[in-house]
């Protein structure tokens, strides 16, 4: 007879339990919520590769240490910020939110004490969303009113601590009928402190809604940076997101998009710049749960020296979503020898008037193309260079706003020009 | 004054005699052991444009390869110098900025990277490894219209993605443009007249002749006798199971245009 034997705990999850208990911050007026969430961690564990969506990024080996959870806001400044230019700020350090600068009319910005009650674009349970209701000392909620057009809003990450922390953050976005938002979500931490970061971004789409995020993830060498986003898209909305991620020794970004009207527009997209002893992953899962609805999804993953990278991507479409027009491309190029890329799209498909297609590769710069540049003077770094900005730019040329075009496409130069 | 004019070329004369700008002697190559080249001897003086011509499969791109420093191919015996100095252990780049050029039989497609970026990332980087300034975006501009105008190129062709797209005849006139920017020491076309039509190949052959000089070489390959009615050389070689069979004056290209290789084939098998 098959038992269900528990396995043993691993540090990490020893850890996270210990995290909990030790600190004081954690005993709010949420404590319930959290206490509910913590149990549930003590019973399942960290996610790995018994769970089907961790099958590639096993926490339970991956993260080897919890660091505490950090109570206060660091001292110090994070050195060359990541900022946008006319685009208002708000920034989470540690556990503290600020704000600078007016925020346009028609914004509002609360702090919120945490409630159990997630997107429900979230599956029940889900593992990261339960970390975050444990440890989440920050929680605010920002509305756009209906019909504003609120320009550009930095949210901003910019944890300076100069000792390792274990940081969960919150925002609720909801953007209301008719309005207009550009989301910018950044990373940032100091390089050589395993941090370990939970951020949940759930995004209300009402009717005729249009969101464009972009999220950049330039978190420390060591930092494990755990990211849930979450939107749910109502009748005529659009919504827009580009993830780029060149930080983080261990990272996830999990995207969760549930339809609730139709005639919507939803755009994923990605790129992974990843080196050294790297690994990210990207899970998404779309749910088309209402006919005649659109999806792309475009991602592009760069994997050099000993580096990791994971794309999952599974649509779902309902039985009565039909019309829908879904399509998932992942493209990867492995530059080294010890470079993985691990490649999952999925289709799972119950209405029979629909236009579905994926494709994923996974390859190596072409030896002849190098060979063609090469012979035109370029040396080999600038030549690959040449060839992966192409490869990259193709995704990035397709976010609306110029200004953010720019910025997406000079942090991939900046990496590449490390390279060479 | 005219006396030591006269005295001055002779020394000039005989330096050049001694120093071949292009010398390949005994060159051995194989791809994938299977050795393509077998004892391949030709060296081409400043100025001169040698044709080569030779039956299909013969390993004339593999002479081109071998030259430019494609990877893949090992070079067994043999060398290959431009200006006195050994290429072989150089990279294809650093060739490039010595002053190597190779047109290619088949041009490539580099998706996502317009013409304008390749050329200016080109010129700019052959100046950088030669210790040069790089061009400013305004002098760069002019010199590439100038020298499109020349080949017929039209501007917004020089704003797609290079050769994406652009027909057989356009990727060669591309290939002829790149030269033309870059002002090699010396080039190679490989077959850069196939595909062309009977006004491009003019177009392209005037391209090339505007670019002989005294210090300029060329190594033209082709099947076809029609493009050294334009681009006029001064020596003929016949590439055959991968060594120069026959060496000859213009008249050589006639002769095999009348009778095909059978005499060499035969030889170099
Ligand atoms: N990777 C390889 N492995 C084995 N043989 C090869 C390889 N690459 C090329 N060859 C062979 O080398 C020979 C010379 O090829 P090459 O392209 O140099 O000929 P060519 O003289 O340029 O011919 P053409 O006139 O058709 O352009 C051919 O027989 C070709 O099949
Ligand atoms: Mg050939």
């Amino acid at each position: 007879m098959t038992a269900i034997v528990k396995p043993l705990r691993t540090p990490a999850e020893t850890g996270i339990l210990e995290a909990f208990a030790a600190s004081a911050a954690l005993n709010d007026p949420a404590r319930s919520v959290r206490e509910a969430a913590i149990a549930r961690i003590a019973d399942i564990g960290l996610p790995g590769r018994r769970n089907e969506p961790w099958h590639y990024t096993d926490l339970r080996t991956l993260l080897k240490t919890v660091p505490p959870v950090a109570e206060l806001e660091s001292a110090t400044a994070l050195p060359g910020a990541f900022v946008i230019d006319g685009a208002s700020q708000i920034v989470f350090s540690g556990a503290r939110m600020s704000q600078s600068g007016a925020l346009p009319a028609g914004v509002t910005l609360a702090s919120l004490p945490y409630d159990a009650q997630v997107s429900p674009a979230i599956p029940a349970g889900e593992a990261l969303v339960a970390l975050n209701a444990a440890f989440a000392l920050a929680s605010a909620a920002l509305v756009i009113a209906p019909g504003t057009h609120a320009g550009a809003l930095h949210i901003a990450f910019r944890d300076a601590h100069e000792a390792a922390a274990s940081l969960a953050r919150r925002v609720r976005i909801e953007v209301q009928a008719g309005a207009s938002v550009t989301i910018i979500e950044s990373h940032e931490s100091r390089n050589g402190l395993g941090h370990l970061t939970n951020t949940l971004i759930e995004f209300e789409l009402g009717d005729g809604a249009k969101v464009h995020h972009v999220r950049v993830n330039s978190c420390g060498d060591e930092a494990n940076s755990l990211s849930t986003l979450a939107a749910r898209v109502g009748d005529n909305a659009n919504f827009a997101t580009l993830s780029m991620t060149t930080g983080a020794r261990v990272s996830r970004h999990q995207i969760f998009i549930r339809y609730a009207g139709e005639h919507a527009h939803v755009a994923l997209r990605g790129v992974s710049l990843l080196r050294g002893k790297q690994h990210a992953d990207t899970t998404l899962v779309i749910d088309h749960a209402t006919p005649n609805c659109e999806s792309r999804e475009a991602f592009k993953t760069i994997v050099d020296g000993d580096a990791t990278g994971v794309f999952q991507g599974r649509i779902v479409v309902a039985p009565h979503a039909q019309k829908t027009d879904a399509r998932m491309s992942s493209k990867a190029l492995l530059l080294s020898e010890g470079a993985t890329m691990n490649n999952k799209p999925e289709l799972e498909i119950f209405a029979d008037d629909v236009q579905c297609a994926h494709g994923a590769t996974c390859g190596e710069l072409d030896d002849n193309l190098l060979f063609y540049i090469m012979a035109r003077g370029l040396p080999k770094r600038e030549a690959e260079a040449l060839l992966l900005e192409a490869f990259v730019g193709d995704v990035i040329d397709e976010v609306e706003d110029e200004t953010l075009r720019e910025v997406l496409m000079d942090k991939a130069r900046d990496w590449l020009a490390e390279r060479t | 004054m005219k006396r030591f004019e006269s005295v001055f070329k002779k020394i000039e004369h005989r330096k050049t005699m001694v120093l071949a700008m292009l010398n390949i002697t005994n060159l051995h190559a194989s791809v994938d052991d299977k050795e393509i080249l077998k004892g391949l001897t030709l060296s081409v003086k400043p100025g001169e444009v040698a044709a080569i011509m030779g039956p299909n499969g013969a390993g004339k791109s593999t002479l081109s390869y071998v030259a430019a420093g494609r990877a893949g191919y090992d070079v067994t015996a043999g060398d290959v110098t431009l200006n006195g100095e050994s290429l072989i252990d150089l990279a294809a780049n650093e060739r490039a900025a010595k002053g190597l050029f190779l047109a290619f039989q088949y041009p490539l497609e580099i998706p996502g990277v317009t013409t304008m970026t390749f050329l200016k990332a080109a010129m700019n980087s052959q100046r950088k490894q030669r210790g040069e300034a790089e061009l400013s975006t305004p002098d760069f501009m002019k010199r590439v219209r100038a020298a499109a105008d020349k080949l017929g190129i039209p501007q917004d062709m020089l704003r797609r993605p290079l050769n994406v797209g652009f027909s057989g005849g356009e990727k060669k006139r591309m290939e002829v443009l790149q030269m033309a920017l870059l002002e090699p020491r010396f080039a190679i076309l490989d077959e850069t007249d196939s595909g062309l039509d009977i006004d491009a190949l003019r177009i392209v052959a005037d391209g090339v002749n505007a670019l002989r000089s005294p210090d300029r070489s060329f190594l033209v390959i082709t099947h076809y006798q029609r493009l050294l009615d334009y681009i006029k050389p001064d020596s003929v070689h016949v590439l055959a199971g991968g060594r120069i069979v026959k060496s000859g004056g213009p008249e050589l290209a006639h002769e095999l245009e009348k009778n095909g290789y059978r005499d060499y084939v035969a030889d170099a098998a």
